[in-house]
């Protein structure tokens, strides 16, 4: 290979390209392995708020477990993508409680409620005061960038309630874009407050096509979870914490558990901190006498294809304690 | 390859869109490899760590302030991935000069010659370094580095006259 020519450089560049060039691509191994470890991407400090229906029949018993059991299929199976990045500290919010029924045809009627909380994701050494005040910094700046129109556009997708899901990217004032979904275009609307309007009208809607398909038979039921969580006591401190494990299709040692501060019942506005960590690192803290397991729930999760009045299918669930049966079972048309 | 700009492609990763990031690193790997080449000539230590580099890129992703620098920014991190395995793992190996032994497993590996030209292009200064990467290994004109650097394309061009110089000193004397 000559060199010390004019062109032997380049030469001598082509022909290390030629050869660099027979090396089998990675992007497939690399993609691959970031979903099975679900690793962190994007930034999504504002989440779109949900909230999820669960039976309640139970309600002043079980009704915090199953708010927490609708949060982490949201984390673990349901949600969107951006719900699979998270695995740092989040910092959430306790919303307003939000009750609504539904009776399938000859059955009783199934009272259900959730709560709009927020979540924040945070880093894993914010202290408390640091989140809020970061937060609130944030959604004035979120809320700014709404009334001027400061974002774009760039994907829908569906959205884990069946209809379509709108992703905007944000540059707020720090430099840092972050994305994040909203279930109706949000270049129509003037104000973030405009927009929580139209969203809680869409949701007043869905729920009433939902009721009347329901009590009218026309859904089918298309899957069933059984979610473990655990209640456990932190050792030396004696803090209780409820563990719970995910449905995913991780392998076991990559699982990621969402740890909260237990009991749950929590008051509208009250922010707690949450953190994932994984199933094997639980164990562990388990076996070295750092973590005492106390007890066990489980629960169900009961998810039905639900045909509206238009034809839209659409995905409806509902949580249920692990001694309930399906709550719609023998009443479909 | 879509006509979608990096910047384009970092955001819709940061949506969600994984296949956005295959699309990046489609764009970005032939140069990943030649600086993870720089310090070995095996295949799967040189995917390793392409590999390693792609995911950690993946996972700092956020952190990127300007998106259309992800080329120049992916490989700084493919050098500290280098530099952090060459402190890993034994020493690299060394060039070999007895072909046959090498045999069939030739086929995967970079040839001596090659990995001259890859350890001699480590050497270069920062900005001499991502020209060349990007110009011989990406396949990128001098207006497409200059944008994607955020430069000049005079000054782009200026810095792969000097590492052309630089090459051939460092390359003296090593001719076949």
């Amino acid at each position: 290979m000559k060199t010390n020519e004019p062109d032997g450089i380049e030469r001598a560049m082509i022909e290390a390209r030629q050869d660099v060039e027979r090396i089998p691509s990675v992007a497939e191994n690399v993609l691959e392995r970031i979903t099975s470890a679900a690793a962190p991407a994007a930034r999504v400090f504002i989440q779109p708020s949900r909230w999820r229906a669960f039976v309640g029949n139970r309600i002043v018993k079980y009704a915090a477990v199953f708010v927490v059991t609708a949060a982490l299929v949201a984390t673990g199976w349901a949600a969107e993508k951006l719900y699979e990045s998270i695995q740092n500290t989040t910092w959430s919010k306790r919303g307003p409680e939000i009750k609504w029924s539904v009776t399938p045809p000859g059955g009783k009627e199934l009272e259900l409620h959730g709560y709009d909380d927020v979540e924040v994701n945070g880093p894993g050494d914010a202290n408390f005061s640091q989140a809020q005040s970061d937060t609130d910094r944030e959604q004035r700046e979120f809320e700014q960038m709404i009334a001027e129109k400061r974002y774009k556009l760039i994907k829908v997708d569906s959205g884990a309630e069946g209809g379509p899901q709108y992703f905007y990217i944000f540059t707020p004032p720090d430099g840092e874009p972050f994305c994040t979904g909203f279930s109706i275009p949000l270049e129509q609307f003037r104000s973030w407050k405009d927009y929580e309007k139209a969203r809680a009208k869409q949701q007043a809607e869905r729920q009433a096509a939902i009721q009347e398909a329901i009590a009218q038979g026309r859904f089918k039921l298309v899957n069933v979870d059984v979610i473990p969580a655990y209640i456990c006591k932190e050792q030396p401190s004696g803090e209780m914490i409820w563990v719970n494990k995910p449905i995913t299709t991780q392998p076991e040692e990559e699982k990621q558990v969402y740890v909260q501060p237990y009991p749950l019942n929590r008051k509208p506005g009250e922010w707690t901190k949450e953190y994932q960590m994984l199933w094997k690192d639980h164990l562990k803290a388990v076996a070295d006498g750092k973590r005492q397991p106390v007890d066990v729930f489980v629960s169900k999760y009961w998810t039905y294809d639900v045909t509206l009045a238009d034809g839209k299918v659409v995905k409806w669930s509902c949580g249920v304690g692990a001694d309930e049966s399906n709550p719609l079972a023998g009443k479909k048309k | 390859m879509s006509t979608r700009t990096d910047a384009e492609l970092v955001q819709a990763t940061l949506a969600g869109e994984r296949d956005s990031y295959g699309e990046l690193i489609g764009r970005y790997e032939r140069a990943v490899f030649a600086l993870a080449g720089s310090k070995s000539i095996e295949w799967h230590a040189i995917r390793d760590i392409a590999q390693e580099t792609f995911i950690l890129g993946y996972q700092k992703l956020r952190s990127l302030r300007d998106p259309s620098l992800f080329g120049s920014w992916i490989l700084s991190i493919c050098r500290n991935q280098v530099a952090k395995d060459i402190r890993s793992r034994k020493p690299a190996l060394q060039l070999s000069t007895d072909m046959e032994a090498r045999g069939e497993e030739d086929r995967n590996m970079l040839s001596d010659e090659t990995q001259l030209v890859l350890s001699a292009v480590m050497e270069l200064p920062e900005p001499q370094r991502v020209a060349v990467l990007l110009r011989y290994f990406g396949g990128y004109s001098v207006d497409e580095i200059a944008t994607q650097t955020h430069q000049p394309a005079g000054t782009v061009g200026s810095h792969l006259s000097r590492a052309r110089e630089a090459l051939r000193t460092l390359m003296k004397g090593c001719d076949a």
